[in-house]
């Protein structure tokens, strides 16, 4: 069984990945509308694969995701979303070594065929 | 003998006596018997004593001597009393031989009148402060009346000599003087000088005036003429004059044309008159404009002619200044704008309305002013820009993100109705989410109307409720990824004011803008706009929790072109523009500022007028 944490602040969008993944039995999804909200799921379990957002309020994608590396949690597999060009931030994202972006608007389906593909079929 | 006595009856001398070296009344003849002092019988025999005073008569009997012992006429002037009064005659005592017998003829004529007129003469050149005077040129002499001794201040009385009484004027005056006089002798040349004297230190200024007097045998015998001290009429003269020139002088340097126009009772204007500046500005000329007021009238813009109609009805019906500013073609037909105020007064006689008036072009200043507001509308853009700009990354996130919520439902709904059995309820929930963004996203585009608002110039009665709830859900929307609070208070009834709601959107949107600026970096950033109303005022207040304004640029913030923003962050007008706006719409602004946070508080009257 592999953990996938989804960060957004766009309850309807994480609704929507819950569907989407809802087919995928080996998977247990869990979503946070905050990044403090995410950070006290990431203290309590240990997840293999978080999407995140960018630009959220009180914390934004790249502050969770230094925090996750100050912290030493390892996640295998990290994407990133942004509503806006991905290139404003590349060079911070490169160095938290993230696995991959999306830039909106996308399409959920690319995501999950990420997840499924290069996420979860990794040993 | 008789011949002699005829002779002198002819020269019709009123009285004439013969007396003998005592005295004695021997012949009276006389044209008026009233004139001697008792009846002519009665004083035939009678001797001179008896009709004069003893001392009187003393003095002729010594003259009768001396006339028959000289055989010398000499002449005489006396007073005596006769049925009319005193009687004043002149005339000469002459000797008179018949045989042995010598006697003496006495002969005068009542002066009495002449003298009754040469005194009431003097006293109205005393009253009138014209003295008379007489040049004598056979004998040098000179006779004067009081007023000429007063104006020459010479005792009067004294016995004049010419070079003595010259020696008061100015060498100037007395070569002109004796010119004159040398002319007015030989060539009968009347003369009309003014001249200057000096008398105990006081300078005067005389007018002397001098004309021959020819005798029957057509000699110039005599001048005469008047003085009179014109020192004081010139004095005024010249105060006039220099008043006259100072009032020229203002009124053609005085900024503006001066002029006085009327209203006729018939409702023809007319121009009184019109300073000739105003050929600078019309290229008519003044006399012209004066003889015909239409050049101006009928040259109005006709954009403007009912409002200069107005306010001409307007300022001579309720009697007020008359005040238009407005175009007036000039001769080549090019526009002058003109900037014109009259004081009007009625006429209550003629029904007639006059305006004392100045005129002023300030077509240089109009093209000034078309030129800022250019460039002020060009600012207003480049604001736009620039707030749009600043927005855009805002707005490419707000909507990216109900964006990806519609794909990614529509993408669903596309999955599940390819499924065998019909999920409804997720459906439902999916169509649900959808509609949901698609109304975020219609707030914004919705709200972005601001944008195309702000270049609009139209004043008029809106609901501010709405138009401010409306601004702030956009805000809110923009900002809704921001990790500050934004909260919004406004009364639950609606409330409408009269003003320009794409500026009040813009004052309100650079408010907010600031605000937000001033709290990005804090951690527990907080953004309210209040909205509230009292009877008079809208009040619109936006507060936040940042840093505040430091002290020393307090009363900088509404320059423009001051910012405390980085180059290229700030564009430096947003306040300015905040402040321009609110007085447009006649209220007010004020800050308060602390290290807890800024609070601008707006104030707008919510009727048109205030």
């Amino acid at each position: 069984m592999k953990r996938i944490l989804i960060v957004d602040d766009e309850p309807a969008l994480l609704k929507i990945f819950e569907l989407e993944f809802e087919d995928h039995e080996e998977l247990t999804v869990h979503t946070a509308q905050s990044g403090s909200k995410a950070l006290i799921l990431l203290e309590e379990y240990s997840f293999d694969v978080i999407i995140t957002d960018l630009t959220m309020p009180e914390m934004d994608g790249i502050q969770l995701l230094s925090l996750i590396r100050d912290k030493k949690i390892d996640i295998s597999c990290t994407i990133v979303l942004s509503g806006l060009p991905i290139n404003m931030h590349i060079d911070k994202l490169k160095e938290l070594g993230i696995s991959k972006y999306f830039e909106k608007p996308y399409s959920i389906d690319q995501i999950i065929n990420y997840v499924d593909t290069k996420c979860l079929e990794n040993p | 003998m008789i011949t002699k006595l005829n002779m002198i009856l002819n020269i019709a001398r009123d009285v004439l006596f013969e007396f003998d070296e005592q005295g004695t009344y021997l012949n009276i003849w006389t044209s008026n018997e009233s004139l001697l002092a008792k009846p002519k019988e009665e004083m035939l025999g009678m001797r001179i004593r008896d009709i004069l005073t003893k001392k009187e008569a003393e003095f002729y009997e010594a003259k009768f001597k001396e006339v028959i012992a000289t055989q010398n006429e000499i002449e005489v002037n006396y007073t005596v009393t006769t049925p009319n009064g005193p009687t004043h005659f002149t005339g000469s005592i002459i000797p008179l031989n018949f045989g042995n017998i010598k006697t003496v003829i006495l002969y005068a004529k009542d002066i009495t009148l002449e003298e009754k007129q040469k005194l009431t003469l003097a006293n109205i050149g005393n009253i009138a402060k014209i003295g008379a005077w007489e040049y004598d040129i056979k004998s040098g002499a000179h006779s004067w009346t009081e007023q000429t001794y007063l104006i020459h201040q010479i005792p009067v009385g004294k016995k004049i000599d010419e070079e003595s009484f010259l020696a008061i004027y100015d060498d100037k005056s007395r070569e002109l003087f004796k010119t004159a006089t040398k002319l007015c002798i030989t060539q009968r040349k009347a003369y009309d000088l003014e001249l200057t004297l000096k008398t105990s230190d006081i300078k005067k200024i005389v007018r002397v005036t001098g004309y021959p007097i020819v005798d029957d045998k057509n000699i110039t015998v005599k001048l005469a003429g008047t003085v009179q001290d014109i020192t004081e009429h010139k004095k005024l003269t010249k105060d006039f004059e220099d008043q006259k020139y100072r009032l020229n002088q203002i009124i053609e340097h005085v900024p503006g044309v001066i002029f006085q126009s009327r209203l006729l009772q018939s409702g023809e204007i007319t121009i009184s008159y019109m300073h000739k500046t105003i050929q600078k500005i019309f290229g008519f000329t003044a006399d012209s404009i004066m003889q015909e007021p239409s050049l101006i009238t009928s040259n109005i813009h006709p954009e403007d002619l009912s409002d200069y109609s107005e306010k001409v009805s307007k300022s001579a019906i309720s009697d007020t200044t008359f005040d238009w500013t407005g175009r007036i073609f000039d001769k080549d037909r090019n526009i002058k704008w003109i900037h014109t105020q009259g004081t009007p007064k009625l006429n209550s006689k003629t029904g007639e309305v006059i305006w004392d008036g100045i005129l002023f072009d300030i077509t240089e200043k109009k093209k000034l002013e078309f030129s800022l507001e250019l460039k002020q509308k060009s600012l207003n853009h480049q604001l736009k820009l620039a707030s749009l700009g600043k927005l855009s990354s805002g707005i490419a996130h707000e909507i990216n993100n109900p964006l990806a919520i519609v794909n990614n439902v529509l993408n669903r709904i596309t999955k599940l109705s390819k499924k065998q059995e019909n999920p409804v309820s997720e459906i439902e929930t999916l169509i649900e989410l959808a509609l949901d963004a698609t109304k975020r996203i219609e707030t914004i585009t919705k709200g972005l109307g601001i944008f195309s608002r702000a270049d609009e110039s139209t004043y008029e009665l809106f609901n501010v409720t709405w138009a401010v709830g409306s601004t702030m859900r956009l805000l809110e929307e923009l900002y809704r990824s921001e990790s500050f609070l934004v909260e919004f208070e406004s009364p639950p009834t609606e409330h409408m004011i009269y003003g320009n709601r794409g500026r009040l959107d813009q004052a309100l949107m650079n408010l907010v803008s600031n605000a937000a600026d001033a709290i990005k970096v804090k951690e527990d950033g907080r953004l309210k706009v209040s909205l509230y109303f009292d009877d008079t005022y809208c009040n619109l207040k936006v507060s936040d929790n940042g840093a505040g304004i430091p002290d020393e640029i307090k009363d900088k913030i509404f320059d423009p072109f001051f910012t405390t923003k980085e180059v290229g962050n700030g564009t430096g007008i947003g306040l300015s523009l905040v402040n321009s706006i609110v007085l447009e719409h006649h209220g007010s602004i004020n800050v308060e500022s602390s290290q807890e946070g800024t609070t601008f508080h707006i104030r707008i009257p919510k009727k048109k007028g205030y």
